[in-house]
C-alpha cells in the first residue's frame, strides 16, 4: 500500500485519539506532594491569638492564685511566731494560745501594737522572729537581732497560721512577693546581717516569649498593614527595687505577604523574550539584642531600651515567567533582595511581676532604620513602623 | 471531554478535593499528549505534573466562565513539553545546532527497528519514537496538535522552511515503516 | 561565677541554622533589557515603516538558501503584513574549499541583476558532428528541459546532461557541470584525438591564469591516469572520458567527452567549450525581496544598476538554531523594487540592521 500524506496524517490522528492511559490514585499522591501547602496566614493568626490568650490565661490564673488571702481574724488571740534559721530551734506551740516559744532563742518578742497583717522575714544567718498579733491597738516591740543593721524588708506570708517548722531560707525566699496590706510605719527596724544574699535574688537569667503585631515596612495600599509577629529570647536581668537593667538576645519573626517585588525586562534578539520575576517575602526573621534600663517599683517594672536587629533569614515565594509562561517557581530561604540587614528599635515596656519568677508585660517598639529599599517594593514605605507585643518572661535559677 | 466550572472555581480557592478531581480530568485528557513527547510513562507523567502545577497556580488568574479551559490547559501543557525539550537539548538561547540533512538520513537508516507484531493504535503511535525526535515533535505539533509551521517555527526555534522539511522527513520515514509493517503482517491489519 | 542555664545554650544552638541560612546567594535578576537588535526602518513607495524583531510579532530569521545550487546568505525580518528579505549571493562557486569571506571588510554591496538574455545557450547545431546527430535532449539537474537548444536565464550551477541520439539510433549521454552568472576563477579545455590506430591521445589545454595542481583521467569512471595527458588504446564502442583538475588557487573543474572506439564519428565533444555565455557575475551581490500585504517586490531590476548598499558594519552575532553563523549587517540603501506581478517599480529607502546566516 502506498501511503499518501493525508492517509498518514489521518492514521496518526485517529491513533492518537484512541490512546488511553489508566489512572491510579497514587498518581494524585505524587502530585499533591508538589502542590504548595495551604496558606498559613489564618493559622498564624489563630496560633498567635491562641498564644496570646494562653499567656493571658496563665498570667490571670497565676495572679488569682497568688493574690493575698484575707487574713483569718486572730480573734482568738493567737499569736504566731515564725522563724527561719539555720540554727535548729525548738518550738513549743500552744494551740490554744497560738503562742510559740523558742526556749533557746536569743530574741525576745514583745507585743507592742496591734496589727492586722502578717509578715515573715528571715535572713540566711540570723534568726528573726516576728510577731503578728491581732490584738487591738498596741504597737509591736522592736525586733532585735544580734546585728543591729536596721532594714525594713516586708515580705508576704501566704498563710496566717503555723509555719512549717522545717521551713528554710529557701522556702521563705520562694514565697511570692506581694503588696503589703499594712502600713510600713507600723514597723521600725528589721536588721539585716548581710546584703549579699539579697543581691543574688535580683540578678537572674531569663527566657522570654512574645507575640503581637508589627507594622509592615511597606504599605501596599492606602492603609498601614499589620502583620503577626512572635519571638523567643533569653538574657540576663538585674532588677532590684529602683533602677536595674536587662540585656539579652532574641529571635523574632514576622509573617505576611505584603513585601513584593516585581522585576521585568524585555530582551531582544531574533524575537524578544519578556522576563518577569515576582518576589514575595512571607516570613522575615531577625536576631535582636535588646538592652534596657529598668525601673522597678514593687511588682511593676518599667523599661526603656534599644534593640539592634539583624535580618537573619527570610522565606520568599519566587516565580519567573518568560513570555507569560512560568519557568521557575518555588519558595526560597535566605534571600535578601531589596532588604536591609541592620536595624535599631527603641522600645518601651511595662512588665508586671505576677510571681517571683514570672513577668507578664507589653512592649512597644519602633524601627528607626528603614528595612527595605523602597524603590524596589510595590507600595509606600512606612516611616518608623511600630510593633506591639505581649511578653511573658520567666527568670531562672543558676 | 468537559470539566464543570464549579470545580475550576473551587480549585482557584485552593480546594484540595477539587484539585484532585481536576488532576484526574487533566490526566485523562493530556496524558496521551505527554506520551507523544516521551518514550516512557514515568517521564510523561512527570511532565504532566509540572504542567498541572502551573495550571493550578494560574487558574485563579483566568475567568473560568469565559476561558476555554481545555484549550488554555493544552497550551500550557504543550509549552511545558516544548520547554523541557529545549532544556534537554541545552537550548538556553536561540542558538542551537540542528541535525543536518546528512545526519538525519544516517539516523533514519540506523533506527529501523522491528515493529511489534500488533498493528494496533499503540503500535502506530510507537512508530513516532522510532524516527528522529525533532521530526517526530514537528509531526506531533502539526498533524496531531494542529499548529501551523509559523507557530512550530517559533516554538521550536527554527525557520518555517526547516519545520516543513522535518514534517516531510517524518512522513517519509513513517511511510517506510508503515509499508514494512504492512508487508510483514498484512493479515493482522486492523485499521 | 555565674553558671549559665542550659536553656541559654539551647537558644544559641537554635539560632545557628538561622545564621547559616542567612548566607544564601541572591536570586539572579532577569537579564538586562536591551534595544531591538534586528530592525529595519524606512519608506517604501512613500509609506514609512518600522520593523523591530520582537515587537508586534516581528521575527528575524537568518538562513542560507540554495538558489540554483548557489548559496544565498539571507535574513528575513517581518510579521504577517510586512516582510523584508535581504540576502547576499556567495561567490567563488568553483572553489568548493574556499573559506567564508571576511565580511567585516565589506563597505558596499551591489545589487544582483536579472538577466533578460540567456546566460547559457547550448544547441545541437554548435556540435561539430551535428550531421550525425539526430536529436539532443537536454537535462538540467536531472529534469528534461529542452530539445536541441537549451537556454538558461537564471544564474546558478547546473548539472547539464546531453542525451544524444545519433542517426544510427545509438543513444549516449554526456554530463558536465555548468556555472552561469558567476565568476569562473579558472578553467581548462579537454582536448583529444583518436588515430586510425585506435590510439587515444588526450591533453589539457587552455588553463589560463592558473596552474593546474593535479589532474585525474577516467574512462567510464575508471581512473586511467594522473597528469595533464593520457594515452591508451581505445576499445570498440562509445566511452566517456572525464578529467578532474584541481588548480593551485583551489578551483576544481571537471570536463567530460564521449569518444567512439568504432571511429564512426559518434563522439560528443565537451559542450561547455561552445557555451554562448552572457557575462554576468553575481558573486557577493545583494538581492532584496519585500512582501507587503501579499504583493511581492524584488530588487532585480535594471533600475538598480547604479544603486548600492552602503555598509556601516558587519559584525559576528552568534550561531542560530540551524547551526549557521549569523552576522549582523548594518547599512543604508536606496533601491527600486519591482512588483513581480504588475511590474510596477517603487522606491525603497532603508536603514537596516539585519541578520544574515552564512556557511
Amino acid at each position: 500500500m502506498n501511503w499518501t500524506d493525508d492517509e498518514i496524517d489521518k492514521l496518526f490522528q485517529e491513533s492518537a485519539s484512541k490512546v488511553d492511559v489508566p489512572y491510579k490514585d497514587t498518581y494524585w499522591n505524587e502530585m499533591e506532594a508538589m502542590l504548595p501547602r495551604k496558606k498559613r496566614k489564618g493559622i498564624i493568626w489563630l496560633w498567635g491569638g491562641g498564644l496570646s490568650f494562653l499567656t493571658f490565661a496563665v498570667a490571670a490564673a497565676t495572679v488569682i492564685a497568688l493574690s493575698p488571702v484575707e487574713q483569718k481574724p486572730a480573734g482568738t488571740g493567737k499569736t504566731t511566731l515564725h522563724s527561719g534559721t539555720y540554727e535548729s530551734t525548738q518550738r513549743q506551740t500552744e494551740p490554744e494560745t497560738g503562742i510559740e516559744k523558742t526556749p533557746e532563742s536569743h530574741l525576745s518578742v514583745e507585743k507592742q501594737s496591734e496589727v492586722t497583717g502578717n509578715r515573715v522575714e528571715s535572713t540566711s544567718n540570723n534568726t528573726v522572729k516576728q510577731a503578728s498579733n491581732t490584738g487591738a491597738g498596741t504597737a509591736p516591740s522592736g525586733i532585735i537581732t544580734e546585728n543591729s543593721t536596721p532594714l525594713f524588708h516586708p515580705v508576704h506570708e501566704p498563710e496566717a497560721t503555723a509555719v512549717n517548722e522545717e521551713s528554710t531560707d529557701q522556702t521563705i525566699l520562694a514565697l511570692p512577693l506581694n503588696t503589703l496590706d499594712f502600713a510600713q510605719s507600723d514597723y521600725q527596724l528589721i536588721p539585716m546581717a548581710s546584703f549579699s544574699g539579697l543581691k543574688k535574688k535580683h540578678g537572674r537569667i531569663y527566657v522570654e516569649a512574645s507575640a503581637g503585631i508589627v507594622q509592615s515596612p511597606v504599605t501596599p495600599g492606602s492603609a498601614a498593614e499589620w502583620l503577626p509577629t512572635a519571638g523567643i529570647g533569653a538574657g540576663y536581668q538585674y532588677r532590684p527595687q529602683g533602677i536595674g537593667f536587662s540585656g539579652g538576645i532574641a529571635l523574632g519573626g514576622s509573617f505576611g505577604n505584603s513585601l513584593e517585588i516585581t522585576r521585568r525586562s524585555k530582551v531582544y534578539n531574533f524575537g524578544a523574550t519578556n522576563y518577569e520575576q515576582n518576589l514575595r517575602y512571607n516570613q522575615l526573621y531577625h536576631v535582636e539584642m535588646p538592652v534596657s534600663v529598668d525601673f522597678r517599683k514593687n511588682n511593676h517594672v518599667f523599661s526603656i531600651g534599644l534593640t539592634p536587629t539583624y535580618l537573619a533569614t527570610t522565606r520568599m515565594r519566587f516565580s519567573q515567567k518568560e513570555n507569560e509562561a512560568v519557568v521557575v517557581e518555588g519558595s526560597y530561604w535566605g534571600q535578601r533582595v531589596g532588604l536591609h540587614s541592620f536595624g535599631l528599635k527603641p522600645a518601651v515596656s511595662y512588665q508586671l511581676s505576677v510571681s517571683q519568677s514570672w513577668y507578664l508585660g507589653i512592649r512597644v517598639e519602633s524601627q528607626l532604620i528603614p528595612q527595605t529599599d523602597a524603590e524596589q517594593f510595590i507600595g509606600e514605605p512606612a516611616r518608623f513602623p511600630l510593633s506591639g507585643q505581649i511578653t511573658l518572661r520567666k527568670t531562672l535559677k543558676y | 471531554m468537559h470539566i464543570d466550572t464549579t470545580i475550576l472555581k473551587a480549585c482557584a480557592s485552593d480546594d484540595r478535593r477539587a484539585q484532585k478531581q481536576l488532576y484526574e480530568y487533566c490526566f485523562k485528557a493530556f496524558m496521551p499528549l505527554c506520551l507523544r513527547y516521551h518514550t516512557n510513562e514515568e517521564d510523561a507523567r512527570a511532565s504532566l505534573n509540572i504542567a498541572f502545577l502551573k495550571i493550578v497556580n494560574a487558574i485563579s488568574t483566568i475567568n473560568c466562565e469565559e476561558v476555554n479551559f481545555n484549550a488554555w490547559a493544552k497550551r500550557i501543557m504543550t509549552n511545558t513539553l516544548i520547554d523541557e525539550y529545549r532544556k534537554t537539548k541545552n537550548h538556553l538561547s536561540h542558538f542551537q545546532g540542528k541535525e543536518t540533512e546528512r545526519e538525519l538520513d544516517f539516523l533514519a537508516e540506523s533506527t529501523r527497528n522491528n515493529a511489534e507484531n500488533d498493528f494496533g493504535y499503540a503500535a502506530i503511535m510507537k512508530l513516532l519514537t522510532e524516527i528522529p525526535s525533532v521530526s517526530a515533535k514537528v509531526f506531533n505539533l502539526y498533524v496531531i496538535d494542529g499548529y501551523n509551521h509559523k507557530e512550530i517555527a517559533e516554538m521550536m526555534e527554527m525557520s518555517e522552511g526547516t519545520s516543513k522539511w522535518h514534517l516531510s522527513t517524518a512522513r517519509k520515514l513513517l511511510r517506510e515503516k508503515l509499508e514494512k509493517m504492512n508487508s510483514d503482517i498484512p493479515q493482522k491489519m486492523v485499521i | 561565677m555565674m553558671k549559665l542555664s542550659s536553656s541559654f545554650y539551647k537558644l544559641c544552638f537554635l539560632l545557628l541554622p538561622v545564621f547559616a541560612a542567612s548566607c544564601k546567594k541572591e536570586i539572579i535578576p532577569p537579564p538586562s533589557p536591551n534595544d531591538p537588535v534586528f530592525k529595519a526602518e524606512g519608506t517604501f513607495g512613500g509609506t514609512s515603516f518600522t520593523l523591530n524583531a520582537g515587537d508586534d510579532g516581528a521575527l528575524m530569521t537568518p538562513d542560507v538558501e540554495k538558489i540554483n545550487n548557489i548559496d544565498f546568505y539571507k535574513g528575513t525580518l517581518g510579521n504577517g503584513n510586512l516582510k523584508l528579505e535581504l540576502g547576499i549571493f556567495s561567490g567563488n562557486v568553483d572553489m568548493p574549499e574556499a573559506a567564508t569571506p571576511d565580511f567585516s571588510s565589506i563597505t558596499q554591496i551591489n545589487f544582483a541583476q536579472q538577466s533578460y538574455q540567456p546566460l547559457i545557450t547550448l544547441c545541437r547545431d554548435s556540435m561539430p558532428n551535428r550531421d550525425l546527430i539526430s536529436q539532443v535532449n537536454w537535462y538540467v539537474n536531472g529534469i528534461p528541459t529542452a530539445i536541441n537548444t537549451l537556454k538558461i536565464y537564471n544564474a546558478g550551477k547546473y548539472e547539464i546532461c546531453a542525451h544524444v541520439l545519433f542517426n544510427d539510433g545509438t543513444l549516449k549521454m554526456l554530463c558536465n557541470e555548468v556555472v552561469a552568472g558567476f565568476r569562473s576563477n579558472a578553467d581548462f579545455n579537454l582536448n583529444f584525438f583518436i588515430g586510425q590506430d585506435l590510439k587515444f591521445k588526450g591533453w589539457i589545454g587552455g588553463s589560463s591564469n592558473s596552474t593546474i595542481e593535479s589532474a585525474s583521467w577516467y574512462q567510464d569512471d575508471v581512473l586511467m591516469n594522473e597528469g595533464t595527458s593520457l594515452g591508451f588504446d581505445v576499445s570498440p564502442g562509445l566511452h566517456t572520458i572525464k578529467v578532474v583538475a584541481v588548480f593551485t588557487n583551489g578551483v576544481r573543474k571537471t570536463h567530460s567527452v564521449v569518444i567512439d572506439g568504432d571511429l564512426s564519428g559518434r563522439y560528443i565533444d565537451d559542450f561547455t567549450k561552445n557555451i554562448q555565455s552572457n557575462a554576468l557575475e553575481l558573486d557577493y551581490t545583494a538581492k532584496i525581496k519585500l512582501t507587503r500585504n501579499g504583493s511581492v517586490y524584488v530588487s532585480e531590476t535594471i533600475a538598480n544598476n547604479n544603486n548600492k548598499i552602503i555598509v556601516e558594519e558587519i559584525t559576528y552575532h552568534g550561531i542560530n538554531s540551524s547551526g549557521f553563523p549569523v552576522y549582523i549587517l548594518k547599512g543604508k540603501l536606496n533601491a527600486n523594487l519591482r512588483n513581480t506581478s504588475s511590474l510596477e517599480v517603487l522606491p525603497l529607502q532603508l536603514s537596516v540592521s539585519i541578520g544574515l546566516a552564512v556557511k
